[in-house]
């Protein structure tokens, strides 16, 4: 095996937290090797299908069904569009890349530089004081070992840079940020916002607080309204990777990057038991290699990262680093969802123009300040949704007429929908874990992840209410049929992984302490989201960030005291 | 791909001029199909080969039943906008055996009716008697799915051949350049958002 050039400090993954892992240490003077185990990409020159337009995409943009089901198999099951003919290759190949599914899960991931901050939905809300409490409060789960205060600078100091939109709200559990002009609402969302506010004085519709640009920032270009981000982006007008933390980092001149680095273990010496190094399997060659730090920070996405935990195995951690107390791995939670929709008349005279790359909102309401009398579940969750027009695939796909009044009617804004889709917490069980399966190998021969996910009885009993809250909405916004339907059905669907190495005070009873270091090896910081001991009701990637940055700050300091 | 002339017979204006288009559209609408389905097929292994896709005589039906679907109006229609080419080159590459075989008997049923009542194919069919042998095909086509997504209507196994012939000619326009750009407002660039507009000022569909 090889042992190659020492650095201050190795990354692994570099999407939207090993990003800014490189860019806080390199800016902070460490000479950093990031591991991607992706194919490499290049901003700009690798978006090959940006500029595609629908006829010369292949069959028009029809879904390539066999090389899908061969290839892509839960990939191309992403909801909402994220995976398509413009971006397939950004996904991992599933054929190639195996897991098991005790209980079906959807790990959905990609395999390219940049990672998921390249097809991420870039909603990024900071975390409630409450949503750090509640662990504490109802007992599901353990205390987390930080406070929103704790966190309040580093949001930050992450919203700054990385451009957010969006519109204050003077919300205490739902704290306003440092945000960029909002979107407009569309004027059924406008409508939407006066009528729920009206009859509801603790509820608020709100415009989607996203990681687009609608002024120019620190040299990336402003929002160009495609709505096409999940291609990539070469005006940077959105936050990844690519465009944002590691050309910073890059900047500095202390940075490599190496791709095709599948990291099989992080190595940690028995004596110091300190992190030493990073195995690596080279991904195009199978050579194996190792790679020297002095700090490790591990960013390979939730699953990824407790993987390569679990994998790393010696006399001195038997059952993978962080396991003495069998928490590494457990109590994994996202976002159960259930959606509805409804016809809304009375806007046929409004339109808008332009295409708009986020939603709206309507902030956690419930068992805020207490349990609900009309409550029969603990927490709460959020809506996310809009209310736009029917496109020209809606009006054809409920019509079957033909001729030329049809094909004027399909080309004319349709029927006015407005939308709301629920993110339920998902409470914190022991039970709701991933294992290595030894017994069936995966990509590069390596154990495969096992999942052994289900949603209980308080997401359902959430999810009936969830359903029933966004039904009054839209009819005291004037819809006459409100249809409910699933969404994030399935674990893993809403790809709001958390946990599973979670943050706390006790080694007992969690695997980082309150500065994501890994309890008994100093030098090893996980900052993605398997760091999350619960799931909060908003999107998580903000959190993600500013836990990174946080951290990287405390290992700096830390490695110039000599303590690491 | 190689275009084949369509057959004579009774057409209205509008039918002649749309034939018109579609032989002056022929380059690019076949260009972009033949590469791109070469690409992916490339990409899948070509395992999926089916080197000839309708013949003749099923081309020349596909065409008038498209001109008769999106028919020329304002804006040029489906002929124009290369959707037979689209449909050929979905039959070669992209249907799988059981969606073929339903197409091509589909085709051959529509043929089967014009004879039947016109005691001519149905290449030969004016407007008037495709759309009421379209009608008639329509009212005899229940299906009972419920779909917001074209796309998603078009792979399902259910749907009755004129759904699917409607859904293919519907798709292939709307995503054409033709349907993209002449009936749709197709802006690469928007550059600005303006979120409550009269729709007067504004009468078109946002698509992407």
């Amino acid at each position: 095996m090889n042992q190659m050039t020492e650095f201050d400090a190795i990354v692994i993954g570099s999407g939207i937290t090993g990003g800014w892992a490189a860019k806080e240490l390199t800016e902070k003077g460490l000479k950093v090797l990031i591991l991607e185990r992706g194919k490499p990409l290049e901003h700009q020159k690798g978006y090959v299908h940006e500029f595609t337009p629908p006829w010369q995409a292949p069959q028009q943009g029809l879904p390539d069904r066999a090389l899908d089901a061969r290839e892509y198999e839960i990939q191309s099951k992403i909801e909402r569009g994220a995976f398509s003919w413009a971006n397939r290759q950004y996904w991992i190949n599933d054929r190639q890349n195996p897991y098991e599914q005790v209980k079906p899960f959807r790990w959905h991931r990609t395999d390219v530089l940049g990672g998921r901050s390249l097809t991420w939905g870039r909603q990024s809300y900071r975390w409630g004081p409450d949503d750090f409490l509640q662990n504490k409060r109802d007992g599901h789960g353990n205390d987390w070992p930080i406070r929103y205060a704790d966190l309040e600078p580093w949001y930050t100091h992450v919203e700054k840079f990385i451009g957010v939109s969006g519109a204050p709200e003077g919300l205490e559990n739902f704290p306003d940020g440092h945000y960029l002009p909002p979107f407009e609402m569309t004027a059924l969302e406008k409508h939407l916002k006066r009528t729920v506010e009206a009859k509801w004085q603790n509820r608020r519709v709100t415009i989607g607080r996203v990681a687009n640009l609608t002024e120019a920032l620190d040299g990336r270009g402003r929002c160009q309204r495609r709505a096409i981000c999940n291609r990539g982006c070469s005006f940077g007008a959105y936050f990844s990777s690519l465009s944002s933390t590691l050309p910073a980092a890059q900047k500095t001149g202390l940075l490599t990057i190496r791709t095709d680095s599948v990291v099989e273990a992080i190595d940690v010496d028995p004596q110091t038991k300190k992190a030493t190094g990073v195995r690596v399997i080279d991904a195009k060659s199978g050579e194996r290699l190792r790679f020297g730090a002095k700090v490790i920070f591990l960013n390979a996405s939730t699953y990824g990262t407790l993987q390569i935990l679990l994998q790393s195995k010696s006399a001195l951690h038997p059952n993978g680093i962080g396991n003495h107390s069998d928490v590494l791995g457990r109590y994994l939670v996202d976002h159960a969802g259930v959606g509805a929709f409804a016809e809304i008349p009375g806007f046929d005279d409004r339109n808008y123009s332009g295409r708009r790359p986020t939603g709206i909102l309507v902030p956690r309401f419930r068992n805020i300040g207490g349990q609900d009398a009309d409550a029969d579940f603990t927490r709460g969750y959020g809506y996310q949704g809009g209310a736009m027009r029917d496109d020209w695939t809606n009006t054809a796909a409920q019509t079957d007429g033909f001729g030329a009044d049809m094909k004027h009617q399909i080309a004319r804004p349709g029927k006015w929908i407005a939308f709301l889709g629920a993110f339920c917490e998902q409470l914190p069980q022991k039970d709701n874990r991933v294992t290595l399966n030894e017994n069936k190998r995966g990509g590069f021969g390596l154990p495969q992840l096992s999942f052994d996910v289900a949603y209980g009885e308080n997401e359902r009993r959430m999810k009936l209410d969830a359903a029933k809250q966004a039904e009054q909405m839209l009819v005291a916004a004037g819809a006459k049929h409100v249809v409910t339907i699933p969404v994030r059905a399935i674990p893993g669907v809403s790809i709001h992984e958390m946990g599973g190495a979670r943050m706390g005070h006790d080694p007992a009873e969690s695997v980082l302490n309150a500065h994501n270091q890994v309890h008994g090896v100093p030098n090893l910081f996980v900052t993605d989201g398997a760091a999350m001991a619960s799931s909060g009701t908003v999107n998580p990637s903000l959190t993600y960030m500013a836990l990174t940055a946080r951290a990287a700050d405390y290992a700096v300091a830390q490695l110039k005291a000599g303590a690491l | 791909m190689k275009i084949h002339p369509i057959g004579t017979g009774p057409a209205s204006p509008s039918r002649r001029a749309a034939l018109g288009a579609l032989l002056a559209g022929v380059a690019t609408a076949g260009a972009w199909s033949s590469a791109s389905a070469a690409t992916a097929l490339q990409a899948a292994g070509a395992s999926a080969v089916r080197p000839t896709g309708f013949t003749k005589p099923e081309l020349k039906i596909l065409t008038v039943a498209a001109d008769t679907i999106i028919p020329v109006t304002d804006t040029p229609g489906a002929v124009a906008a290369g959707v037979p080419h689209f449909i050929d080159a979905l039959a070669k590459h992209w249907m799988n055996g059981d969606e073929l075989a339903q197409f091509r008997a589909g085709l051959a049923d529509l043929d089967k009716r014009a004879q039947q009542r016109y005691r001519h194919g149905f290449a030969a069919c004016t407007s008037a008697q495709a759309t009421a042998i379209l009608q008639d095909l329509r009212a005899a086509s229940p299906y009972e799915g419920r779909t917001f997504e074209l796309a998603a209507r078009i792979e399902d196994p259910k749907a009755p051949f004129y759904l699917r012939l409607r859904d293919f000619v519907v798709y292939g326009y709307f995503t054409s350049e033709i349907g993209s750009t002449k009936e749709l407002r197709y802006v690469a660039v928007p550059g600005r958002f303006d979120g409550d507009v009269d729709v007067k000022t504004w009468p078109y569909q946002n698509v992407i």
